[in-house]
């Protein structure tokens, strides 16, 4: 789905960014995480496009990424970033329905049925359909990203590229869109991509996690393989305890 | 608090009724002015029965005039919504990148050359005031460029720039040789006066090119105001559409300011009551604007030129009066809702 190699990035003098060979397959779950300033983010922006002057090799579904289109690429991959908001009055569903600006020929000027049916699918599968109309800047930070996951169905796209979108949210609105997302990515057998700032997160949502450290790639594995005593000790220098979760039976780790 | 905006926010009865005030204000503000003329006068103008000299007061004077207003009105509404939606801030306004201090700057150049070095220039000053508009549009949007891409914040901080510098050059000019310079600040501050029916064809295809690349361009207009970076996860090249329709308004607004002078706050409140009342969605609020901005324009207007009847005012200086506390009172009543 996703092949990165020999991948070279660098800004300033002080960082820079270098991934001998990153292989993502079809349907793969796979959670980046790693201390601040490792280098998650700037290739989160690579592979979505935000950042272009990069060197190496990048195919997704077997085409070089330079080769796409903003909207070419948009058609295969969508973003719910870290934190947005709008400056104007937008409600929720003309924010959703940017994710269909990909599929719109310039000359519709009429909204077209199969988009607002899509539309209209994401909203009852997150469960905005009361909120639709309501505007997106004086919603609450876990409504506005529930309104970006829905966004992000909307474009039905293989390929899902989380930005640490629970990292401003409580537990429970947390809790809500990562079963949202494990519940869309399983059924339609989607790849998703997400950085995390929360290990724990990481080590539950995802089948496959990868610590980046001053811009490598420092493990990649499952994460009873990544979750390690060891392992975190070296990528965060912090002194952590595993421990089991009780139902899922993955590694957490505790202060 | 949450006032519901539609999509769109469409409503034909709106619509109509403004299209409605605005031809009914067409023909009242051709009846009153420093000579009135009854309205049947008005209404017989194209038959045989016509008053002579109304007729000549009418169709030579009064309604290019008019007509003028409106154009440029719509044009500066219209520009400013644009401009404000690429530029992600409410409170910008057409000129924010430089087009009235290059403008000014031009027309400073030629009333120098012509009247104080007795230089005979080819193109009036109409022409110099456009030219330099559209000259410091481009000098902002070279400088502001880094890499491939034209971030909003170096936009905007170019564009404050290139204002200070041409307006000092203004300046400087107009302290050099003020005795043949200071009839060019009246030219400055706007006159829909000198329009003619052959202005009013420019401004009309101006406008009618404006309209037509925001029904085009409505959809990528309206993602590029949630952010550039939505705007790329959404498929879209911001930068190119953001050139594009940057030029393509600063071009409206220079011709309306070749002809017009610098009138301001018609492009800074105007898309702003609009997107108050409709929302922000630009196909729509385009039409608005476009009605809108050339009433208020229009009424600006006709106060410039009776309120102290025989001689006139600067219109910008009855949209400024006019327009400062209406805007400070639309602000305070909007606090949260831009």
């Amino acid at each position: 789905m996703i092949k990165i190699d020999n991948l070279e990035f660098s800004y300033g003098d002080t960082f820079n960014l270098k991934i001998d060979s990153l292989h993502i397959k079809n349907g793969e779950r796979v959670s980046i995480i790693g201390p601040n300033g490792s280098g998650k983010t700037t290739l989160i922006k690579i592979i979505s496009r935000l950042i272009s002057d990069f060197k190496g090799n990048i195919t997704i579904k077997g085409k070089n990424l330079k080769k796409y289109s903003n909207k070419d690429l948009s058609k295969n991959l969508a973003v719910v970033p870290q934190e947005f908001n709008t400056i104007f009055n937008y409600d929720v569903e003309s924010i959703i329905s940017t994710a269909r600006l990909p599929y719109s020929n310039r000359f519709s000027f009429f909204e077209n049925y199969e988009d607002k049916r899509i539309i209209e699918k994401s909203l009852k599968y997150t469960d905005l359909e009361n909120m639709k109309n309501k505007i997106f800047s004086n919603l609450s930070g876990g409504e506005k990203q529930r309104v970006m996951i829905a966004r992000a169905f909307s474009q039905e796209t293989d390929i899902l590229l989380l930005d640490e979108f629970t990292s401003h949210l409580d537990p429970g609105h947390t809790d809500l869109l990562i079963k949202l997302v494990e519940d869309f990515s399983n059924t339609m057998n989607k790849t998703v991509i997400s950085i995390f700032h929360d290990i724990n997160l990481a080590s539950f949502f995802s089948n496959r996690i990868i610590v980046m450290k001053n811009g490598r790639i420092f493990k990649d594995g499952t994460p009873k393989e990544v979750i390690t005593k060891d392992i975190i000790k070296e990528a965060y220098n912090f002194e952590g305890y595993i421990i089991e979760h009780p139902v899922k039976h993955v590694p957490q780790i505790l202060f | 608090m949450t006032k519901k905006v539609s999509m769109g926010g469409f409503s034909p009865l709106f619509l109509l009724t403004i299209i409605f005030i605005s031809l009914f204000l067409v023909m009242f503000f051709t009846s009153f002015g420093s000579v009135k003329v009854p309205f049947d006068e008005i209404l017989k103008i194209f038959t045989k029965e016509a008053n002579p000299m109304y007729k000549t007061l009418i169709l030579d004077l009064r309604l290019p005039r008019v007509i003028g207003s409106f154009l440029v009105g719509s044009i500066l509404a219209i520009s400013g919504n644009i401009l404000q939606l690429i530029i992600q801030n409410p409170l910008a306004d057409p000129y924010i990148i430089g087009i009235s201090s290059g403008a000014s700057f031009g027309a400073v150049l030629y009333t120098a050359f012509s009247s104080v070095f007795g230089i005979t220039l080819f193109f009036g000053i109409e022409f110099f005031a456009f030219g330099f508009a559209m000259a410091t549009t481009f000098i902002v949007l070279y400088i502001s460029r880094e890499g491939k891409k034209i971030p909003i914040l170096s936009l905007i901080l170019s564009g404050v720039i290139i204002s200070f510098l041409f307006n000092s050059l203004s300046t400087l000019f107009t302290v050099m040789y003020w005795r043949n310079l200071i009839h060019v600040n009246l030219w400055l501050m706007g006159s829909t006066g000198d329009i003619g029916w052959n202005d009013n064809l420019i401004l009309f295809i101006v406008l009618f090119v404006l309209i037509s690349s925001i029904f085009f361009f409505s959809k990528e207009l309206n993602v590029l105001s949630m952010g550039d970076n939505l705007a790329v996860f959404s498929g879209i090249n911001p930068e190119k559409v953001k050139i594009l329709l940057i030029i393509i308004s600063v071009l409206a607004v220079s011709a309306a300011v070749a002809k017009a002078g610098i009138i301001g706050f018609v492009g800074l409140i105007i898309p702003h009551i609009v997107r108050m009342m409709k929302g922000p969605h630009s196909r729509l609020s385009s039409l608005y604007n476009l009605f809108l901005g050339g009433i208020f324009l229009m009424i600006c207007d006709y106060i410039s030129r009776t309120i102290f009847a025989p001689s006139e005012l600067p219109i910008g200086v009855i949209t400024s009066i006019a327009g400062a506390p209406l805007f400070i009172y639309v602000m305070k009543k909007s606090r949260n809702k831009l």
